[in-house]
């Protein structure tokens, strides 16, 4: 894990290397924002609950890409998206998901550049949104925190009120 | 609020600040019955309603919250501290209208406004112990504290009383106890983690953190109109609920029912008014931030809470005939021995024990391991130690590895991780040193004409030494309680980050030695507290604002009494 780790660590190195000479790319535009719009789609579909889409993610992951990352970083993810765009720019989803799949191993830096930080950028943006897991967090008021619950064998998290906790009980774990 | 008159401009007391000690001397002294003014040079900010973002969630913030190129690069100093985020980012000072110059790396964390950082600060309430206040004799460096614990004792409680302390009665002699609220609970692999250092038996303890948190209700938190704490982990917002103790919420308040309050903001004090003919301070100069004026306030004692660095500056800045270098600088020791904590050391692992269990709930807390070396005796090559926050939390899946669907699925309904995460951070005591000072720029001034300060801070060999046994201490204790993954960072950051900054006019016996007597006056000029940072002689290891206030609480009460026994 820590070799792989190591070994990631030096292509980044020198990916960040090339990248300084290399000239910049064009800036977003509107096909690059549509295709940005089927990356979350395909990643996070619309099933019971909103998808991307629905929750407008691809405008909070464009603008974050835009200003919270370094020219060096958004010029890479801006080469990449074009590299998926041109190859699956066609309603070829299945192709789409499997390539995002495979970015993550085998694919040039600026492609699997592209993916990682989609699907990072998706995730986080999906928890903030305001039906996310954020929005389920700020209505916890007064959740007095109980620092030993069981998990159930199913691995399922389990109910908080169900299951007090031996320090809660006042017992001694040894 | 107008002052035409010189009536009108008079007071019993003035307090230079109005954060975490100057809430507390105001507090004190106006429910002593002194007519009390607080000169705050920062903006009004009144609890609860101008915390603007206390109720936002991240969608409602630019970039979902997280910090843009350009929100950093407009604050560089500022946005090397954690806490300065896009929803807190209005409780710090812009760097670029308060400058200041750093001879050597220095990161000041400032917030300028009412309440200072009070509504930002990590709450940590710890009383300093004897091996706290006995270090410098002991260990032979500073000068001697001219107090003792149990000189402070009685007014650690008096604040505890009134602020809240959430924390548990551990009956150790190097964090004593306090009045405490019901402790937060620790977590199952903190237990364990707790009993494998008590069964060492050396000294070395894990504690519930004490924080100025509201842990349960009493009658007297509602009068104060303050409520408990509902745990959402968004406190440097500021806290509508009050749960968290800050100047704002509480002690501010407080004062102003007495009657005997004025609260000005927006008022850079520039010096103090020494009458060389009368032999004390007679009032403060202040500038308008806004119009740039200049106006004069007279009191009969002045209390400096500035905050450490600000305090130094102000005293620098008053110069007369009887004192050229600086007030009550008779020993030529101001703005020396300025000293802070070190907070490089951190260290990370995994626990894979009691995958069976985990969490509920947020705690705004964690655990503390309080110091252990040289504690009894010197045990190692380097002068005094550290203590360690420690937490061991059970997390939800950081990165879901799959894609489509079963990833939407994956983040609707959450799996834990297979292992705890453990974490821990070093607070160490750093040596005050002659040669870590600050000074006047003798040609700068800010946008108000006040000289900038510069700031010659560094750390030292010992510093590095602790930094190094601090990781080797705590990857054995680690290794011993069979965690994993154990990774050891150096965080190299400059100091101040640790916003612990501390020293430069320090309480001592001597006059030849300090800067101020064991009341927190100044030896040289007695109708002048000082009571935030500055006045400490040593650093300790425990959070110092507990101290802090203790200190104004007591010398509030002492410079009342004083008052009116006619020695003032």
């Amino acid at each position: 894990m820590r070799a792989r780790s190591a070994a990631l660590d030096i292509l980044s190195k020198l990916h960040r290397v090339r990248l300084r000479t290399m000239p910049r790319p064009r800036p977003f535009g509107a096909d690059d924002f549509a295709f940005i719009d089927r990356v979350g789609e395909v990643l996070l579909p619309r099933t019971e609950t909103p998808g991307a889409a629905d929750l407008g993610l691809s405008r909070v992951v464009a603008e974050t890409i835009t200003a919270c990352f370094g020219p060096e970083e958004t010029d890479s993810y801006i080469r990449g998206l074009r590299i998926m765009r041109r190859r699956f720019g066609r309603r070829d989803d299945a192709g789409l998901l499997a390539a995002l799949r495979s970015s993550r191993t085998s694919a040039s830096l600026d492609r699997r550049h592209f993916a990682a930080l989609s699907r990072q950028l998706f995730i986080e943006s999906y928890r903030r949104c305001a039906t996310g897991p954020a929005a389920e967090q700020s209505d916890l008021g007064a959740a007095w925190f109980v620092g030993s619950v069981p998990v159930r064998p199913n691995g399922d998290r389990g109910s908080e009120t169900a299951d007090a906790s031996p320090v809660a009980r006042g017992e001694e774990i040894q | 609020m107008t002052q035409d008159t010189m009536a009108e401009r008079t007071f019993d007391a003035i307090v230079v600040g109005s954060g975490i000690s100057g809430g507390w001397s105001a507090k004190e002294l106006c429910e002593r019955g002194l007519r009390t003014l607080v000169l705050e040079r920062g903006r009004a900010v009144e609890h609860p309603i101008d915390y603007p973002t206390a109720q936002l969630g991240p969608w409602e913030l630019p970039h979902a919250g997280r910090r843009s190129l350009a929100f950093q690069e407009a604050n560089p100093i500022a946005s090397r501290c954690w806490a300065y985020q896009p929803d807190t980012a209005h409780f710090f000072a812009p760097d670029d209208e308060h400058p200041y110059v750093q001879e050597k790396p220095f990161d000041w964390i400032r917030g300028y406004q009412v309440g200072g950082r009070s509504l930002t600060w990590s709450r940590h309430a710890h009383r300093w112990s004897n091996a706290d206040f006995e270090g410098p004799a002991r260990d032979g460096f500073a000068v001697d504290w001219p107090i003792r614990y149990d000189d402070l004792a009685p007014w650690y409680a008096h604040v505890e009383r009134f602020i809240g302390v959430s924390g548990n009665a551990d009956g150790l002699d190097i964090l004593p106890d306090g009045e405490f609220l019901r402790p937060h609970d620790m977590t199952v692999v903190e237990r364990r983690f707790r009993s494998l250092l008590e069964s060492r038996g050396d000294g070395r303890h894990l504690v519930m953190s004490r924080r100025a948190a509201l842990t349960e209700p009493t009658p007297f938190f509602t009068e104060q109109g303050r409520g408990v704490c509902s745990n959402r982990g968004v406190c440097e917002r500021g806290c509508p609920t009050g749960s968290y103790f800050s100047s704002n919420s509480s002690t501010l308040p407080w004062a102003e029912r007495t009657g005997n309050l004025s609260l000005r903001p927006n008022s850079v004090v520039h010096s103090l008014v020494y009458d060389d003919a009368a032999g004390r301070v007679t009032g403060v100069r202040v500038i308008d931030a806004h119009t740039h004026t200049e106006i004069e306030y007279h009191a009969r004692v002045v209390f400096l809470n500035a905050s450490a660095l600000n305090t130094n500056l102000i005293l620098l800045n008053s110069t007369s005939r009887r004192f050229e270098h600086g007030l009550g600088n008779d020993s030529g020791l101001l703005g020396t021995h300025v000293a802070f904590h070190s907070y490089r050391g951190t260290i990370s692992a995994r626990s894979e024990h009691d995958l069976d269990r985990r969490t509920s709930g947020h705690r705004p807390n964690d655990c503390y391991i309080p110091r252990f070396r040289n504690v009894d005796r010197q045990e190692t090559d380097f002068l005094r130690g550290y203590a360690s926050s420690f937490s061991a939390t059970r997390n939800t899946v950081a990165w879901p590895s799959g894609l489509g669907v079963d990833l939407k699925r994956e983040l609707d309904n959450p799996g834990l991780e297979p292992f705890w995460t453990i974490y821990g951070q070093m607070v160490a005591e750093t040596i005050p040193k002659p040669e870590n000072r600050v000074s006047l720029d003798p040609v700068r001034t800010d946008a108000w004409g006040v000289p900038l300060l510069r700031v010659n801070v560094a750390y030292d060999d010992n510093d590095e030494k602790i930094v190094a046994d601090f990781h080797e201490q705590m990857s054995t204790m680690y290794r011993d309680a069979g965690f994993t993954d154990i990774e050891c960072v150096d965080s190299r950051q400059a100091p101040g980050l640790d916003v612990h900054e501390m020293g430069g006019v320090r309480m001592g016996r001597d006059p030849d030695t300090s800067v101020l007597n064991a009341w927190n006056q100044l030896h040289a000029c007695p109708n002048v507290f000082v009571t935030d940072g500055a006045c400490m002689t040593s650093t300790g290891t425990a959070a110092p604002s507990l101290t802090y206030m203790a200190f104004a609480a007591r010398a509030a009460n002492r410079a009342v009494d004083e008052l009116r026994a006619g020695n003032l």
